[in-house]
């Protein structure tokens, strides 16, 4: 596995990608950490899968459904830990522009 | 010491039951001896004292009623990683370090209904992500057996209360071993049930396909009547088991005698401190005494669990902690835009190790990474549970040491993430192939720190592995030790 790709620039854009603001000096160590792991986990691509399924879960349960039937709202609680509110709404910064 | 911090869950059960204590009495014990301890220790965030003596007061009223369950007025500790409604819940991290739920887990809300007193919500690494508890946002925890140790992560909280006896018993949960981990270097038992078996409605998540609550308690016994207390179906857990529990307090009794202990030649490699493997083996050696027939087994992609389990993990964690973004709930650092505000207000409440691993999680589900990654992950989780399928077809549990090594000094792993991964390499299969896996003391190495000897069953069949195991401690003494803290 080629990782002579992960530096600086790629950490970068994964960072925008997840929403996480680095400050430079963490960049550094983060390349010299996450290469070695990516490395580490690489190993992976050594294994013959050719003829088998991916496991995405421990059991075989999927897609359970329950009645369609209404419960009680939960806005008090919702709103209980809102960093901003008014009037029952979450306030958040600018969506939309214009 | 006070004696009262001696009792197990059955001698507490019947003291309360006969009136020689009360709930109250024995909650004031742990009380005192929490704020006797924990200062050194450092096993708690939260502890509210008010709580405690209330919900005391009210296991009291229920025992005068006769209507009580075994673990009425039982003090016990909760990780900080299950909501409890009105109690603060942070998951030891600056991003939630103010958040109160407005609603119970399940789990605890079976303990509320059980008549359980909670005494408080333990330290663990910052959303479970650790195998030290050197990564929590409310400082490191020290092991009761050595404070300049770790007690092992990312339930280091929950393990070092109960080895310090600042609560009877206490929960934790186990994505790649937290449970099993801390409680081997703690000197204690741990269990992590079959995925499904214990709900995750109000777990906070991790890795969703991996998360599981256990028990967690110096006897294999007292993990039996708290997973008794915590097992079973749950309509607002949508990968909870819909089959009820067994009766583990019936079968725990049931002699071992004759039971097929695999041990796998793969987990006794280079990499095994030697002392830890003479440990082990010689506990292995006691289960052959007790009438077990001990034979070798190989788990052949066992070497390439760690790695599989840093992709998935790491993936399902960066999708799980998208939520923590300033909106709803949680810290929000004020910026102009909505996308200044995400990246701030995670750079802020996120620490390093819960950042390194949203990193590698975004990048391995990434385009251009799936394929070789994810996906390659997903493929080899399917072979090292056929490994276990293939092993289970011939022994009936099987047999192998917790962690690499006894705990070790506070600070050695931290700037090396990945030396901090390998100490994973033992449990982490047990999480990718959904089995139950139990931690017991057996031994202690030449430093007098504790060694964990690691049962993993068959899907569902945690039975198996509370007999085994309380049967091993009914001809041992490992567990009774304490350390000398006071």
């Amino acid at each position: 596995m080629n990782t002579d790709n992960f530096d600086e620039g790629l950490i970068r854009k994964i960072a925008a990608l997840a929403s996480v603001e680095l400050a430079s000096n963490e960049l550094l160590e983060l390349v010299s950490q996450l290469t070695k792991v990516v490395e580490y986990v690489a190993k992976l691509q050594t294994i013959d899968t050719l003829s088998v399924n991916p496991m995405s879960h421990a059991t075989a349960i999927s897609c359970l459904l329950r009645d369609d039937i209404p419960e009680t709202s939960v806005l008090e609680g919702a709103l209980l830990n809102a960093p901003e509110q008014n009037s029952g709404y979450f306030c958040v910064p600018r969506i939309i522009d214009g | 010491m006070n004696d009262l911090l001696d009792l197990d869950v059955q001698s507490a059960h019947d003291l309360l039951c006969k009136k020689k204590v009360s709930a109250e009495e024995l909650t004031r014990a742990y009380l005192k001896r929490i704020d006797d301890v924990d200062e050194r220790i450092n096993a708690f965030i939260t502890i509210d004292e008010e709580l405690a003596l209330q919900m005391a007061r009210d296991a009291d009223r229920r025992i005068k009623q006769s209507n009580m369950t075994p673990l009425t007025g039982i003090p016990i500790a909760l990780k900080d990683i299950l909501v409890t409604k009105k109690l603060r819940t942070t998951c030891a991290s600056k991003i939630l370090q103010d958040f109160i739920p407005p609603y119970d887990a399940t789990v605890c809300r079976e303990l509320r209904d059980a008549g359980a007193v909670f005494l408080g919500k333990t330290n663990m690494d910052e959303f479970a992500m650790g195998a030290s508890n050197e990564n929590s946002a409310f400082g490191a925890v020290s092991n009761p057996w050595d404070l300049k140790r770790v007690p092992g992560g990312s339930s280091g909280g929950s393990a070092a209360a109960v080895a310090a006896q600042e609560c009877l018993i206490a929960i934790g949960t186990d994505t790649g071993g937290s449970i099993r981990q801390p409680a081997s270097h703690c000197g204690i038992v741990g269990l992590k049930p079959t995925y499904g078996r214990v709900s995750r409605f109000g777990v906070i998540a991790f890795a969703s396909s991996l998360d599981q609550v256990g028990p967690m308690g110096h006897s294999v016994l007292d993990c039996a009547y708290l997973l008794q207390g915590i097992a079973g179906f749950d309509p607002k857990d949508s990968t909870s088991i819909p089959d009820a529990p067994p009766d583990y307090l019936q079968t725990i009794e049931h002699p071992p005698r004759g039971l097929r202990v695999g041990v796998p030649k793969e987990y006794f490699g280079p990499g095994l401190d030697r002392e830890v493997r003479d440990i082990v083996r010689g506990a292995i050696a006691h289960l052959e005494g007790l009438g077990l027939a001990i034979q070798e087994i190989s788990l052949p992609n066992s070497d390439y669990a760690v790695a599989d389990y840093y992709i998935l993990a790491t993936a399902e964690a960066s999708s799980n902690l998208a939520r923590y973004d300033g909106m709803r709930y949680g810290l929000r650092v004020k910026e102009a835009g909505l996308k200044e505000t995400y990246c701030k207000t995670r750079d802020a409440g996120f620490g390093k190790e819960v950042k390194r691993r949203i990193l590698l999680g975004t990048y391995v589900l990434s385009s251009g990474y799936y394929d070789s990654f994810y996906l390659k992950a997903q493929k080899v989780r399917t072979l090292i549970r056929q490994d276990f399928e293939n092993a289970f077809e011939t022994v009936d549990l099987i047999a192998g040491p917790v962690a690499p090594t006894a705990a070790f000094p506070l600070g050695e792993n931290v700037s090396d993430p990945l030396k901090m991964y390998l100490c994973d390499i033992y449990t982490t299969p047990v999480n990718l192939a959904g089995l139950p896996g139990l931690s017991l003391p057996c031994g202690f190495d030449s430093n007098r720190l504790p060694v964990g000897l690691q049962l993993i069953g068959k899907p569902y069949d945690e039975q198996t592995l509370l007999r085994v195991g309380h049967h091993y401690q009914q001809s041992t003494e490992w567990h009774k030790r304490r350390p000398a803290l006071d």
